[in-house]
């Protein structure tokens, strides 16, 4: 028989930490977007 | 310089290495570079420069990958300080550039005052020169009248006509700069890729699962790109989905909203068509699948039939509408019939991890709480998620025990991946104790060949 796990977690700790993750991604992606694009431009003579 | 751009392409890294001939300028790029110059000394070829002048050098390197590399690092690493959104297509001999720019300078932007402008550089992948990314046009626009901060402008820029390029080798940057401090020397504010002019929808598709009981419309917000000057209109080929607004510009954001009371039970699919048009003869459309289920969502307790004096085993199944991320609730029941009860995951549980509290197990109460990491989802369908088992205590005749879907020591609710309680049916389950389990019937064993 398995035993039965005792810590308890209330629900509403459970969903403000899904909560808190998804913000946390959300900014995370917020931050990937705001990436710059760098253009490096060259000036020759072509020979 | 095309090893450095595959260099910096396989890194995953965003710089574009473009080539100009010194002698025959494009546009006001070159400008850039005499902009950030303050030497008083003779030159020499290659100039070279990133983003606008902010980085410059001259002449020739004992290591071109490394001088070119200490250039590109430190602006990699700088954030951008616009938003730059570019499509771009082909009119004709030309290459014509659709461009929306938002200011997150901090500062205001303008020609007049900062020397603000926008830029399209349209290279081609092919040796003109000496690498294999040849700047063909590079047409500008000075922003005006000025653009505050968070506010945006858009622009339409367009090359000459172009003769004898390969039109599919063609591509286009749009960046804007603008001169930041009081000095000649120009920066970059942000650059971007042009896209080919297309009208797109984000999400491309809609899905949606609603409770039977659920009388509430869904609106599911949608994100249109495409060139700034186009309009459009929506329209949908099912009565139970609408679009609002159902027109507008492309800055307008649509949202695709299901009626919960129109919808039939079990799957449905319908369409919504987007048509985009503009004055300078794009003509567009972008269809977006929309799907919706109608049915309940069911936490139900199973049954057993067992006997007294052994064990019963009830599974807990989940109707699931799709979009649950927790389930809790609690379980009562008589403990003088059904004792030692163990709670163990059930087969389609996936990665969601089991609380139970056990604190009035000796009452006949026990709470369980089931949980997926965040923003994760069992879908949709039928899911066996837990599975409880109880000893019977020794007794005799047939009877019921109940197993009811209970609150203390846990409230009863399914949450969603937003956090929000949704709307869900609890079912009790039951304990069947026999004086002795129904015998099967017996099988017919048939032999070979015999009918």
């Amino acid at each position: 028989m398995r035993a039965l796990r005792l810590s308890v977690i209330p629900l509403a700790v459970l969903t403000m930490a899904g909560a808190a993750t998804s913000r946390s991604a959300e900014a995370q992606q917020n931050a990937q977007a705001a990436v710059r694009l760098v253009v490096f431009e060259d000036f020759m003579r072509p020979t | 310089m095309d090893a450095l751009a595959a260099e910096y392409s396989n890194a995953g890294k965003q710089v574009i290495f473009l080539e100009q001939d010194v002698d025959l300028p494009k546009g006001k790029r070159q400008d850039r570079w005499w902009a950030a110059y303050v030497g008083s000394s003779n030159v020499y070829l290659p100039l070279v420069m990133a983003d606008s002048g902010h980085q410059i050098s001259n002449g020739s390197q004992t290591d071109f990958k490394a001088a070119y590399r200490k250039l590109v690092d430190p602006e990699l690493v700088r954030p951008p300080r616009a938003e730059i959104e570019a499509y771009s297509r082909q009119v004709g001999a030309r290459m014509r550039i659709y461009a929306r720019l938002k200011n997150t300078a901090g500062t205001a932007l303008s020609s007049v005052a900062n020397g603000a402008t926008l830029h399209a550089l349209v290279w081609e992948d092919k040796q003109v020169g000496v690498t294999s990314r040849f700047v063909r046009a590079a047409p500008w626009i000075a922003i005006s009248p000025e653009v505050a901060p968070e506010s945006e402008y858009t622009a339409t820029l367009e090359t000459p006509d172009f003769a004898g390029v390969n039109w599919s080798a063609l591509h286009t940057v749009v960046l804007a700069d603008y001169r930041p401090g009081s000095g000649t020397a120009y920066d970059m504010l942000q650059g971007t890729l042009a896209q080919p002019a297309v009208l797109a929808a984000d999400p491309g598709t809609v899905t949606v699962a609603i409770e039977a009981n659920d009388r509430d419309d869904r609106l599911v917000p949608l994100r249109l790109r495409g060139p700034y000057v186009l309009s459009w209109t929506a329209s949908a080929d099912v009565p139970w989905v609408t679009v609002s607004p159902d027109a507008g510009q492309i800055s307008a954001q649509p949202s695709v909203i299901v009626a919960a009371q129109r919808l039939a039970p079990g799957w449905q699919h319908g369409v919504v068509t987007f048509t985009a048009s503009s004055e300078d003869g794009m003509s567009l459309a972008q269809t977006v699948p929309v799907s919706a289920f109608s049915g309940p969502r069911v936490l139900r307790i199973g049954t057993a039939t067992t006997t007294a004096g052994s064990t019963a085993t009830l599974s807990v199944g989940l109707s699931a509408l799709g979009d649950e991320n927790a389930v809790a609730f609690s379980v009562a029941f008589d403990p003088t019939v059904l004792i030692n009860p163990s709670v163990a995951l059930g087969a389609d549980a996936g990665a969601a991890v089991l609380t139970s509290d056990t604190s009035q197990a000796a009452e006949g109460r026990l709470g369980l709480t089931l949980a997926l990491p965040a923003d994760q989802t069992l879908g949709q369908g039928d899911f066996r998620l837990l599975v409880i088992s109880f000893d019977t205590a020794p007794g005799t005749g047939s009877r019921t025990v109940p197993v009811r879907c209970s609150d203390p020591p846990v409230a009863r609710t399914i949450v969603g991946t937003d956090g929000n309680a949704l709307q869900a049916t609890f079912l009790d389950g039951a304990v069947f104790l026999t004086d002795s389990l129904p015998e099967r019937a017996p099988r017919r064993h048939l032999a070979p060949g015999v009918r």
